[in-house]
């Protein structure tokens, strides 16, 4: 299931990471002026060493290239974390699953956040990862509001030859009663509870959920590429 | 010491430009700041501008548009703009409508649209003034 062809090589994502700050025919050529200045060839990017080389070369070079000093910012970090990546082990995005404990704000906002780069990363459109991010936004709200505390899981899968991501959000809270009534569209809470689970309901192409009063409740949402 | 979002003052209008993650803290501050600055500043038009803001979940978009309506309640004409369409289609989905909210595709248009009605405002202020110095004997 997990095949290396489907990892992209240094050599493909440097220029990946290059396009998000610069034209792509300006990406292109920076990676080759950096790999001829240190003698490096392309299809030799594999040793670790060597696209370290690389990524050093490319700090410098690129801030011909980018003026605005946060976007150069930017720039530095993604290609600092490539070079780590490739040092520390891959990150397989096929199979990839992060998970962040909800008890504050802040928390809600990484959690979105990390559903949000997941997507993206997936090959997700904008606006479904902006749906993404919102259903997670809305299940940890819910965390916060009405258990005080649980767990977000934002995992990548495949399904039959459908790619996915899936959200899972389990908290040990009170449970939520009226479930019916709210899955339905009927129930209009004072605090809004309803209107989140129905909406990530609507914005995700499956829905599960498991409350039991007292115990917690789970929900499970999926959106397929 | 900590973050709050800025409110500026731009002749009688308020801009609020969202720069940064909307968290509840942040938006709870914004009520309070936008309604003490309506308060004590001869305000006639608010903008609150969306297109630093990456994501809005349906309590932080119906917070807003609580405050566009205590905006409204003082006297102020509130106007949201720069909404992106991703997260316009994403509320709709979702099932939010923002009802009695006023809004602009960009900053400019709705200052655009404040600045009509500031200039109608005054068309009409005097057309009355017109007609009431005509009446007098």
């Amino acid at each position: 299931m997990n095949e290396s062809s489907t990892i992209p090589t240094p050599f493909e994502e440097i220029p990946r990471i290059l396009e998000r700050y610069m034209p792509a025919s300006i990406a292109k050529g920076v990676l080759a002026q950096v790999l001829r200045s240190r003698n490096l060839v392309a299809g030799g990017l594999r040793k670790p060493e060597d696209v370290s080389i690389a990524i050093e070369a490319l700090q410098k070079a690129i801030e011909i290239f980018i003026h605005d000093g946060s976007l150069l910012d930017a720039c530095k970090r993604d290609l600092r974390r490539l070079a780590r990546g490739r040092e520390d082990g891959e990150l397989d995005w096929d199979t990839a699953a992060v998970n962040v404990e909800i008890t504050t704000d802040l928390q809600m906002v990484r959690a979105r956040n990390i559903a949000k780069t997941m997507a993206e990363a997936k090959g997700f459109s904008k606006t479904d990862q902006i749906k993404i991010a919102t259903a997670v936004s809305e299940l940890a709200r819910n965390i916060l509001r009405y258990a005080e505390k649980g767990r977000v899981k934002v995992e990548c899968g495949r399904d039959q030859s459908r790619d996915f991501i899936q959200i899972t959000a389990l908290d040990q809270g009170q449970g939520i009663p009226n479930l019916d009534e709210i899955l339905a569209g009927r129930y209009k809470s004072e605090t809004g509870l309803g209107l989140g689970i129905l909406g990530c309901k609507r914005l995700m192409d499956e829905f599960d959920i498991q409350s039991v009063m007292g115990k917690g409740t789970m929900v499970t949402l999926r959106k397929y590429l | 010491m900590s973050q709050q979002i800025p409110i500026i003052r731009l002749r009688d209008n308020l801009l609020v430009s969202v720069q940064m993650e909307l968290t509840d803290q942040l938006v709870a501050a914004l009520k309070d700041n936008v309604a003490e600055a309506i308060r004590s500043q001869d305000i006639r038009g608010l903008v609150i501008e969306l297109s630093g803001v990456d994501i809005l979940d349906s309590y932080i978009a119906r917070s807003i548009r609580d405050i566009s309506h205590m905006a409204r309640l003082m006297g102020v004409q509130t106007i949201i703009a720069g909404l992106d369409p991703c997260m316009a289609m994403t509320l709709i989905e979702m099932g939010l409508v923002l009802t009695g909210v006023s809004t602009a595709l960009n900053l400019d248009s709705a200052l655009d649209i404040l600045g009509r009605s500031s200039d109608e405002e005054q068309k009409a202020k005097s057309a009355f003034l017109g007609r009431l110095l005509d009446r007098q004997p």
